[in-house]
Parts: C-alpha cells; structure tokens; sequence
C-alpha cells in the first residue's frame, strides 16, 4: 500500500510537469501583457517605448518562451526566485506579494464557502437519489428530477442573478455590495464579525448547493436502481428481510462505493474556489483572486494557481484510487 | 389425484387490453398510450393490494386440496404489463409439490418456470410483474396459506423461514459487500430470534453442513474470495438455516461446471433426506431431472403442458414437445448424424392466439388443433398431457 502511494505520487511529479509546461505556453500566447495593460491603459501616465521596455526586462516578460519557462522552474538569480521545483512560484506582479502567500491567504475563506455547500448538498443529495430510486417513476422521482434537473440547467451567474435580486435587492434581507461583510460595520467584535460573514454565506452557499445537487442525486439514482435490480438483492428479499433493510443495508452499502470515492476525489477541490460565483459575491476567495491576475496577466499567479488546481485534481485522483480500497473489499493492491 | 385438470377461466386485465390486428410489430403512438394507461392502472391495483397493512388472517388462509401436498399452484397467472402489451409468462399453471418429494420443472427459457417459482416467493419483478389471478396454497402444517393474497409484510414471514430459495448465478446472489458470515447469521437473526453468538455457532455448523471444509475461515471471508461452487454451497447454507420446508432451487447447477454440479446435486439430494422437505427443482437439464425428480412439470410458453412422475415422462413421453425434448438431449452410445432440434421458436407471449401454443413448431398436427387451446387429458392417474393427440385415451382420471 505504502509502496503503491509512493509510486502513485512520483507519478504525480511528472504529470504537473506536464501540465506547466502546457500552461506556461498557453499563457505566454495570451495577447498582451502585464507591463503593456497596466502602464499603456491609463491615459494619465505617458510611458516612453524604451521605458516600457525597461519595464518588460524586470518583469521577465522579454525572455522567449524556453527562457522564460526555465527562470521559472528553476529560479531567477535576478530576482532571487528559487524556482517552481523549490516551491517558490515567485512574486505576484498584480498582488505584490510572493504568490504562495496570496494563495494560502485567500484559500480558506473558498475553502470555508464550498465545504459548507458540500456538507448540505452531498448527503440530501444522496437522500434524495435514494429515495427516487426506491420510488422509481413515482411523483417524488418525478419532482426531484424536475427539480434537480432545473438546477442544473442554471448557469451559475444567472442563478446567482436571480437569487441576489429577490432576497437582496426586493426583500433585503442581505446586504451584498460588500461581499462578506455589511457596510455598516464599525470596529465590529470576533463575534460579530463571525455571525455577519457566516450571514453573508447564506445566499452562495445557497446557489451552489442548488447547482450541485442536481448532478449528485442523479449519480446516486442511477447506482441505486443498479444495484436494486442486482440478484444480491433479490436474494435478500427472499430471505425475508424487511424492505427498509433490503434497501438501506444491503443495496446502500454498495451504492456508497461510488459514492464515497467520488467524495474524496471532490475533497482536495475544494480548495480551489469558484471564479464566477466568487466574482459575482465580491467575496475574496482565491478564484475571485485568480480571475483578476487572470485578466491583467500576471504571469506567475496563474502559473501558481493553475498549479495549485492541478495538485489538488492529482491528489483528488488518488485519494478516490485509495478510497475504493478502502470501502470495497473486492479491491485490492498487488505488488 | 395429483395433479388437477386445468380450468378455464377468464381473468381481469384481459378486457382492459387495447386490439390490435395479429402479427403487427409496431404500436401506433394510440396504442402505446392505451398500453400505457392500462398497464399504469393494472400495475396499481395489484401493488394496492399487496400493500394493505393488518389484513385478517381469515382473508388468505385456505384448505389444501391434499394434505400431502405441500404446495399446489391452482390456475395460476403471473403477467407482466410491458410497454408493448401484457406478457403473460405464466398463464394458466396448475401443478402441486408433494411433501417430501422432488419435483422437476422443465421448459426452455422463457417459458415461465423461473416466474412460476418466483409467484410462490412473492418476488416476481414489480410494479410490472404481477400475479393477477389463481391461487397458490402453501401447507404451513396445521393450516395452509393462499400466498396471492397474502400481503407483503405477511409473506416476508415465510420467505426464508418455510420457503427458501437457490438462485441460478451463485457470483452474482451473494452480497459483496458483506461478509459470508454476516449474510449467513441474517437469516437465524431474522427467523429464529437467537443471539449473536448462537447465530455464528449455528451459521458454522450449516456450512459444515453444506461440505465445507474451513467453515470457520469461509465465515469470514467475502464472497468474492471464494469459488462459484462454494458460493453455491453458501447459498444452499443460507436457504437451509432455518429448516425451510420446501426449497425453490432455480437452476442451481447452471452456471457451475460438471464437477460441481454433481457434487451441488448430491447435497441437495442428502440435504433433502435429512430436513425432510420438499425441492422445487426448475432446470432446463433434463440429465439433473432423470437424477433428481420424482415427478416431472414440462411447461412451454407459460403452461404445463405435460407432467408425470419421472418415469412416465423419460418413458412414455406424450406431448410433442416433450418428445422434441428428449430427442435433442445428447445420449452416450446413441450415434447421430446430427443432434435432434425442435425447429422454430418460443412464440412471444403477448397477444397468444387461443390455439395450442406449440402448433407452430408441431410435426404431429391434426385437424383438431386449429382449435381452442387443448384442455389436459389424464392418461393415467398421475399422467396428463395437454395435446388432442391423446383425446379418448384418458384411463384413471377421476373427476373428469
């Protein structure tokens, strides 16, 4: 097992080596640069080309594609930077802080909003699909694949759109024009301060578990009407065993495997924030963060969080690898 | 007398169904929806009625024709409501399991054997599968029960504890997520009240039964770490734990190879002797039949169309069919250019014509079978074949 994880691991090393290079190139296409948005779009500042250009050496940006992916992974002496390989991902040019630092300073409060989303949606989620499949073609089937297919079908800023409009703006009951906090508060206590982000949760939070659910229950549905029409099933009915544990013993169990597995591989994720609804709450999660240095080019930002998700979709990949060995006793790993 | 004249009756659901011309395969948009509509209400009714809570006792408690029988399915018919009309798989089967014997129920597949075991367990596939009319009298000893009418929760009380039942796909009926042990205590836990510890004493001893050699390791292992014929013997372990009286084995020998089958047939054989019940064998291996059966239920598109005790049917065989049937079973020391087959197919059971369901494939056709469905004739007291080939030959049949 121990061996199994370690090589999985290594394994990972050279897929995000893979994915950087992908992404530095895709980034370095990307028309327009830092230097060039920032200094060329205000017309109060007039900057001479050779000044630009100046601008451009300390920014790294004159470099061409190799050079530039090099002083990345291996660090610049220039600038002190250690390199990718060394973990250091360099200073953010929008943020001005070293960019590991911007990660693990806005990572929590994404964090926070989508593993509460999580918390509410996943298990109603799986309650749900339970249930419709107990019930297949019943009304409560009917009503929650109505339901859950509609929340789907939404796109997130629509959703969001339509949900700050009838509880913000026409019955207002939240105030959303400072993302987590109210404009009112002055000098507000940690428990104030607590109770009024916590408030301010409500509505995203609402808007991903009505996005989410959909696709969770649907999963659950369809596992649970295959293994409701397993013969292990019907072998449990013939032993005579009430229907509620024919159901929620013997047919939940296997339908968890799944399930489980796919939760772990969620878990790392959650780190990684949402960009659209994160910008449409003005809430200072890492994706609002990433979309901003995304739109004025900030070259090792990007780099960083892109990096960043990726470790988190690997890590994702092998703790649903490691779950299913976990929770079926039918896997197991052979050296 | 052992087996009954088969009645006619008409029963509901028939009136209900939408005409279409013979032959068509396609349903027009109109059909499909009366199909539909029809079925929803069919499918509703009979789910309504297996759900009633604290129903009487008196409602489904019946008398047994013969004391000696421990089963008797009388006119019984399972029918399935399908998108493309009513598939009735069982249509009309009246045959009865003598207590302590064993009795073969032979037939190609999709003939109704497998439903027809399923209606005496209550599990017939549902909502679309339903029992929609005859009866099935199970012997409880001192008082018999009709188990079409009894309701769900009623017939979760003999399921298991008074009939048992061994599936075809041992891979695939036990659990793989539980282990051997746990499925197996289920069942003394579920009937028999007892405590953990009596269960494992008991579960273990039930596998020594069955002829395995490390019960106490099989119990803990997961079904997947064992092979197909210990996994069978599992499930014969499971269905015996609470001394049932009659086991349903489906097939039990299909999917395993010909050195376990034997050895699975063998302990059915003594397990039978030594808990005193009844098999309910179906397969469609008349060699297990010649081995296993004292009497023999050949059935074809949904009907006993032949039954006997084994010696009748492997040496007088009467029915057409029953004659195809033997003739294609491949015999040692029999040279033949080419094995024997009964040509064409099982007809699709929706819409059945009302004349001799075999006519079709039949070489021996007469005048006579253009006519309505044959009724049984008795050629002797245990002997009745349903062909007009046999009319006037009836001899011992006593209430004709």
């Amino acid at each position: 097992m121990v061996k199994y994880i370690i090589k999985r691991l290594l394994l990972c090393v050279l897929i995000l080596f893979g994915v950087s290079v992908i992404l530095y190139l895709l980034l370095r296409c990307v028309p327009g640069d830092y230097v060039t948005n920032k200094f060329t779009a205000n017309p109060n500042v007039e900057m001479s080309e050779e000044k630009l250009e100046a601008m451009r050496e300390i920014y790294g940006l004159n470099d061409d594609v190799f050079t530039g992916y090099f002083k990345w992974l291996f660090g610049n002496p220039a600038t002190g930077t250690k390199g990718a390989i060394l973990l250091d991902f360099g200073t953010s040019f929008v943020y001005d802080a070293p960019v590991s630092e911007v990660i693990a300073d806005h990572m929590w409060i994404s964090f926070a909003l989508t593993l509460l989303s999580l918390v509410i949606y996943y298990p109603l989620a799986v309650y749900l699909g339970t249930r419709a499949a107990v019930k297949q073609y019943g009304a409560f089937d009917y009503a929650t694949t109505v339901l859950t297919m509609v929340g789907i079908s939404f796109p997130s800023f629509f959703f969001s759109a339509i949900i700050v409009k009838i509880f913000a703006f026409d019955l207002g009951w939240f105030d959303t024009s400072l993302g987590l906090n109210s404009t009112g508060l002055i000098n507000p206590s940690g428990w104030e301060l607590f109770t009024d982000t916590a408030w301010h949760l409500v509505l995203p939070v609402l808007v991903v578990v009505v996005l989410s659910i959909g696709s969770v229950m649907r999963y659950t549905r369809t596992n649970m009407l295959e293994v409701l029409s397993a013969d292990y099933i019907r072998t449990a009915r013939a032993k005579g065993l009430s229907e509620r544990s024919v159901v929620y013993k013997h047919a939940f169990k296997n339908t968890m495997i799944p399930m489980v597995t796919v939760l772990a591989g969620i878990l790392p994720g959650l780190f990684g924030g949402s960009m659209i609804l994160e910008d449409f709450f003005a809430i200072d999660g890492i994706g609002r963060i990433a979309y901003n240095a995304m739109n004025q080019g900030d070259i090792p930002f990007v780099m960083g969080y892109n990096m960043f998700l990726a470790l988190l979709t690997v890590i994702g990949m092998l703790l649903t690898d490691i779950m299913y060995v976990v929770v079926d006793p039918r896997v197991k790993i052979t050296n | 007398m052992l087996f009954k004249k088969q009645q006619k009756t008409s029963t509901q659901g028939e009136e209900n169904k939408p005409s279409r011309p013979k032959n068509s395969h396609y349903l027009t948009a109109k059909e499909s929806r009366e199909i539909a509509k029809s079925n929803a209400r069919e499918m509703r009714k009979y789910e309504k009625r297996k759900r009633v809570k604290n129903v009487d006792e008196s409602v489904y408690t019946c008398k047994m024709q013969d004391e000696n029988n421990i089963v008797e399915f009388d006119d019984l018919h399972t029918y399935f409501f399908t998108d493309a009309g009513v598939s009735k798989a069982v249509d009309g089967v009246t045959f009865s399991i003598p207590k302590g014997a064993t009795v073969g129920v032979v037939g190609e597949s999709g003939c109704g054997k497998s439903v027809t075991s399923l209606s005496l367990m209550q599990l017939v596939q549902a909502p679309q599968g339903q029992i929609v009319g005859g009866s099935i009298r199970f012997n409880m000893g001192d008082k018999a029960y009709d188990i079409t009418k009894m309701p769900t929760s009623e017939m979760r009380k003999i399921r298991g504890k008074n009939i048992a039942m061994i599936f075809q796909e041992p891979m695939t009926s036990l659990n793989p997520v539980f282990k051997i042990g746990y499925q197996l205590d289920e069942m003394s836990l579920l009937h028999n009240g007892c405590t953990k510890e009596e269960a494992k004493a008991h579960s273990i001893e039930m596998l020594k039964l069955v002829g395995i050699a490390a019960p106490e390791r099989v119990y803990d292992c997961y079904p997947h770490e064992l092979s197909g014929g210990m996994r069978q013997r599992v499930m014969i372990a499971i269905a015996l734990s609470c001394d049932p009286r009659l086991i349903i084995a489906d097939e039990p020998t299909t999917a395993l190879d010909v050195t376990i089958q034997a050895q699975i047939l063998d302990l059915l054989r003594e397990i039978k002797d030594k808990i005193d019940g009844s098999i309910m064998l179906i397969t469609h291996d008349l060699g297990v039949i010649a081995e296993m059966a004292d009497y023999v239920v050949v059935m074809y598109a949904g009907r006993v169309i032949e039954a006997g005790t084994t010696a009748e049917i492997f040496h007088n065989p009467l029915h057409p069919y029953t004659i195809g049937l033997q003739k294609s079973k491949p015999v040692v020391k029999r040279k033949v250019e080419r094995l024997y087959n009964i040509p064409g197919q099982v007809p699709n059971p929706i819409d059945m014509p009302d004349f001799c369901y075999f006519k079709d494939r039949c070489d021996r056709c007469i005048e006579k079978c253009n006519g309505e469905y044959p009724h049984f004739i008795q050629v002797s007291p245990t002997h009745r074949v349903s062909c007009y080939l046999y009319e006037g030959q009836e001899k011992g049949g006593s209430n004709e």
